[in-house]
């Protein structure tokens, strides 16, 4: 260790040639003007606003406050701001991930996202109650399509549910305590082949829950009303490969659990119906959900178990939207999927009748309840072809509402549906089936679930969960929820009564931080990871 | 703030570019004035305002509250460099105050909730402060601690201008992530400094390359390491474990590298010339030689200021030495795992010095290497993993002592859909940049290939900035690992 090599420690050779001048002279002016009109591009272009891609409205400024700028805050969104909202940003995100395949090689065509890094064996991942816990908070219940509600260029007749921007990563309102908010039932992705599918971590003792809380609606409802379970298994139980199956639960396994705990609610076998036609486009390659079709055969065995009339398929008509890219583009930002749109459908009845009433709930922030619009009619199917990645909203638009379709079938029988995202795509074969549908999300209902439903006349209930959801504790509380809540008699007739911006916010608020901190731990985006660092 | 960010990039450093373009012309006519008024200051005073102005925003743009401490810090310790040179002799009283003073902050600032937390555990009740280590303190204390150390001794003048000073301390390249620059370094580039055209090639180029190792490199294999090594443990693979822990380490080094690399770049086409940080340190055979490849600036800073002033080998050298990797240790972040690493190689290089060393040349080349890379590669591992439990459980699993699967599908997905990019970062750290500038310099003096080698080099850049800028909008993952220290 000699004390001079610091100080002697060679530099740069000084260089005085002729050549090696003008040559860094022309590279310094190429240099230049490169990143000159880069820099420009970034600073002059227009700013984008809202990601079709991430499916949510992007950063806006910040506004100033001396306590903000003091404790890091406003300078570390102004620089969010800008990244957020750089010019063109889904194209330059699908460039990035074309960039990113580079990285290496897909064995046996399969690429993993987010999965947990165990190597899992049979034995750990099918323990009772040990629902994997993973990395990703936004994905199980797979409502971020629905959630968004607004969507400025989308062409849809029902007013906007809300004009505030919805963060992807916050806008699980899981009414879960906060040690459950990470613990969902998903295990990370995989994209094989083109399809993408979502692999099952689902777990027996919340399944027991869940078919505790349908039995419960069975009994306050009493003998006049039929209650019906049916738990749709997703993709991965169907597509997923041998070689990674140790990463997915068994759906079959945690379904037919739930159903030998149901006593008077009656299981619809909605996998079966589902098995038997796995050669058919029954799920999207690119979306968490499933297809129309899927949902027709699942209707199909509804009908048989509740023993209403059934449409043929042929009854309807079909309509096809081309160039589908569904969630699981932004979830994972695999190219593969982004090169493979598939088409979407849906089928319209011919020879029914629809009279459609929206009951919209305004959101807040953080995707909590803040109030409710004026019932409005509208129709069943919206159109979302102007913005493909939404498409899985054509049924009704989303989630965050309380729909009502009068149909022209008329045979005393009066539907409820209780269900997820999944739910959605069931109304449409069963418009010939019951005299009045009402379609309620369990993540949006602000009255008493007995009283509504003894008040409308309900004759059947259906729920309707993929199989993600049926084994989330958020969803049993969910259920557990509706049953207990706005039980004073104000609450229950008056729509947008003050019962629902009192109650519900402060409670959904309060899980909504704990979900929000959860995520700061597994979902980091650069920005957050910057802010974090110059704090 | 931070260099690779898109505000960086496309606002702060246009921006300064601009700004110090006019500057220069008007340090040309202020020069004019002065020499005609018979004054003979700075050549480039407004350039300098420029840079103080621009660095500070800088600063205060991550740190704007603990802007004021940097700026105390830096007042003090310019009061204490002409206090220490105030009469003939060097002042020792004042030179160990200021000592004090800067050991104090960082002591305070960096270190006071770690040692509050230890002597709670030792039973000795004292509050917990707010653990708040502000950004850049390590560095920008270390370098006021140099620039005392080098008045007393004699080496450097104390600075009479405080706007020198400030700008020595805050300058914006090296402020936040090193390198540790020396007054005497720059000490002559901040009144007086010219820079050609040739510097500002050469510094963007660095800076592109810097770039690229960050984003391109660092923090794409930060997916990996954060995969393997944040998950449950109990559910790791021992191939998972390597993966991880050998994706960290080409991560830290793109990471720090790289930031260096653009520290020293942008430096270099602002006029200053900073000295080298890193020197392909994965190529060592001895881990002797891989502290002299590892952020010289830090070890030749523990050499100079406390090894050497200890009594270097002259006496009680195994304690100097273990002082010195303590503290090098303790300088990498608050946290027991840190002292536990500085010692780890203290000891390392207290064995080699008296075995290894001697016998070096009758080994083989490759076992040297794999002896050495093996012992960086573990050395990550104790630096990773701050929470010591999870620490012993990791080291189980990467020796196979726990029962733990040897592999898996997502082991064997996840080594697939990177191996490229872990090629490409074993390329990049070995001495590949100065085969290609040998060969750069040599074809740029022929006739044909000038024109060949800079379109090369202008793509080279262009192409880097592009996928960089990409991948910091797609902006999964951006870390900046040596922000902690």
């Amino acid at each position: 260790m000699d004390k001079n090599s610091q100080k002697s420690a060679p530099r740069y050779a000084e260089k005085k040639d002729k050549s090696s001048k003008g040559a860094a002279a022309a590279y310094v002016a190429a240099i230049a003007v490169i990143f000159a009109a880069v820099s420009g591009a970034m600073v002059f272009m227009p700013r984008s606003r809202e990601s079709v891609l991430e499916q949510r409205e992007l950063a806006e400024f910040p506004t100033y406050s001396r306590e903000s700028f003091m404790d890091g805050t406003y300078t570390a969104e102004i620089s969010h701001y800008f990244s957020d909202t750089v010019p063109m940003r889904d194209r330059l995100m699908e460039m990035a991930s074309a960039v990113q395949e580079f990285t290496g090689f897909r064995s046996d065509d399969i690429k993993l996202h987010n999965v947990t890094v165990a190597e899992n064996t049979e034995e750990t991942s099918v323990t009772e109650g040990t629902a994997p816990v993973t990395e990703i908070t936004v994905i199980s219940n797979g409502s971020v399509v629905e959630d968004t509600g607004t969507v400025s260029n989308a062409e849809t007749e029902v007013p906007a549910e809300t004009e505030a921007p919805v963060s992807a990563v916050t806008q699980e309102t899981a009414a879960a305590p906060a040690d459950d908010a990470v613990s969902l039932t998903n295990n990370g992705i995989a994209v094989v082949g083109t399809r993408a599918i979502m692999l099952y971590g689902g777990s027996y003792s919340v399944g027991e829950d869940y078919a505790a809380v349908v039995e419960k609606y069975k009994k306050a409802l009493g003998d006049d009303v039929n209650v019906y379970c049916m738990v749709i298994p997703t993709s991965s139980e169907f597509y997923c490969p041998e070689s990674i199956s140790s990463y997915n639960n068994s759906q079959l396994d945690n379904i037919n659990n739930i159903y030998s705990h149901l006593a008077n609610a009656v299981p619809v076998d909605a996998y079966s119906a589902l098995k038997d036609h796995t050669a058919e486009n029954i799920y999207f390659r690119t979306d968490h959900h499933w297809s129309s079709l899927g949902a027709y055969y699942a209707a199909e065995k509804f009908a048989e178990t509740a023993g209403v009339p059934f449409l043929d398929l042929s009854e309807y008509d079909m309509h096809t939207v081309e160039g589908y890219v569904g969630t699981m583009y932004s979830y994972t930002q695999d190219i593969t999927i982004k090169n493979n749109p598939e088409d979407f459908f849906y089928y319209v009845p011919k020879n029914v009748e629809l009279d459609t009433t929206y009951y919209n709930y305004q959101l807040g922030d953080g995707n909590e309840i803040i109030g409710m619009d004026e019932p409005m009619k509208s129709t069943f199917y919206l159109n979302f072809s102007n913005s493909k990645s939404m498409l899985y909203c054509t049924f009704m638009g989303g989630d965050a509402k309380i729909t009502h379709v009068n149909t022209s079938t008329k045979n005393g029988r009066r539907l409820a549906i209780f269900k997820d995202s999944y739910g959605n795509a069931l109304p449409q074969f069963l418009f010939g089936s019951f005299e009045d549908i009402y379609v309620i999300d369990m993540r949006y209902f602000t009255y008493n679930a007995e009283d509504y439903l003894k008040e409308h006349g309900i004759t059947d209930v259906l729920f309707a969960n993929n199989a993600f959801h049926a084994t989330t504790r958020s969803t049993v509380n969910y259920y557990e929820k509706l049953l207990t809540q706005g039980r004073q008699p104000a609450a229950t007739s008056s729509p947008a009564s003050s019962a629902v911006t009192t109650s519900v916010p402060a409670e959904t608020s309060a899980v909504e931080k704990t979900v929000t901190s959860a995520a700061e731990v597994s979902e980091q985006t650069a920005e957050t990871d910057i802010r974090k660092n110059e704090e | 703030m931070i260099f690779a960010d898109l505000l960086f990039l496309y606002i702060f450093l246009p921006a300064l570019i601009i700004f110090y373009i006019l500057a220069g012309f008007a340090d040309k006519a202020v020069c004019a004035l002065t020499k005609e008024k018979g004054f003979a200051g700075s050549i480039n005073p407004v350039k300098n305002a420029v840079l103080i102005i621009f660095s500070l925003v800088f600063y205060a743009w991550g740190e704007p509250f603990y802007i004021r401490l940097m700026l105390i810090s830096i007042a003090v310790n310019y009061v204490f460099g002409l206090l220490i040179t105030f009469r003939e002799k060097p002042s020792k009283a004042f030179f160990v105050l200021g000592i004090i003073f800067n050991i104090a902050m960082i002591g305070t600032f960096k270190y006071g909730r770690f040692i509050a937390e230890n002597l709670n555990a030792l039973g000795i009740p004292v509050p917990l402060p707010e653990a708040v280590s502000p950004v850049g303190i390590s560095f920008y204390t270390f370098q006021s601690i140099s620039y005392l150390a080098d008045v007393y001794r004699g080496d450097v003048k104390a600075q009479k201008n405080p706007f020198r000073v400030l700008l020595y301390i805050s300058m914006f390249p090296q402020l936040i992530a090193g390198p540790i620059v020396r007054y005497e370094t720059i000490a002559e580039d901040i009144c007086s400094r010219r820079i050609t055209v040739e510097d500002v090639s050469e510094g963007a180029f660095r800076f592109f390359i810097g770039l690229g190792k960050k984003v391109i490199l660092a923090n794409q294999l930060s997916i990996i390491s954060e995969q393997f090594l944040d998950g449950e443990l109990s559910r790791l693979s021992v191939g998972g474990a390597w993966l991880g822990i050998i994706a960290f380490t080409f991560q830290i080094y793109f990471d720090f590298s790289g930031y260096s690399d653009m520290a020293i770049g942008m430096g270099r086409c602002l006029g200053f010339r900073f000295n080298e940080n890193f020197n392909y340190p994965y190529i060592s055979r001895s881990i002797t030689e891989f502290w002299r490849r590892w952020h010289i600036s830090l070890s030749s800073f523990f050499r100079d200021y406390v090894y050497i002033p200890m009594g270097g080998n002259r006496r009680h050298q195994p304690l100097n030495i273990m002082t010195v990797w303590l503290l090098t240790g303790l300088w990498h972040g608050a946290s027991w795992n840190f002292v536990l690493w500085g010692l780890y190689f203290g000891i390392i290089i207290m064995i080699e010095k008296y075995t290894l060393l001697k016998v070096e040349n009758k080994i083989p080349k490759v076992f040297l290497h794999i002896y050495s890379l093996f012992l960086i590669v573990f050395g990550w591992t104790i630096f990773y993993f701050e929470d010591l439990g999870r620490l012993g459980g990791f080291i189980k699993i990467m020796f196979g002592a726990s029962g733990n699967p040897a592999g898996g599908i997502v082991t064997k997905n996840a080594f697939t859909v990177n191996l490229y990019l872990l090629i490409a970062a074993a390329v990049c750290s070995v001495p590949l940049g100065t085969l290609i500038r040998k060969f750069y310099g040599r074809a740029i003096k022929t006739s044909g290939g000038a024109a060949a080698m800079v379109i090369m080099k202008v793509a080279a850049s262009a192409g880097l900035l592009w996928i960089s800028t990409l991948l910091l909008v797609s902006g999964t993952n951006n870390p900046f690992l040596y922000f902690r220290f």
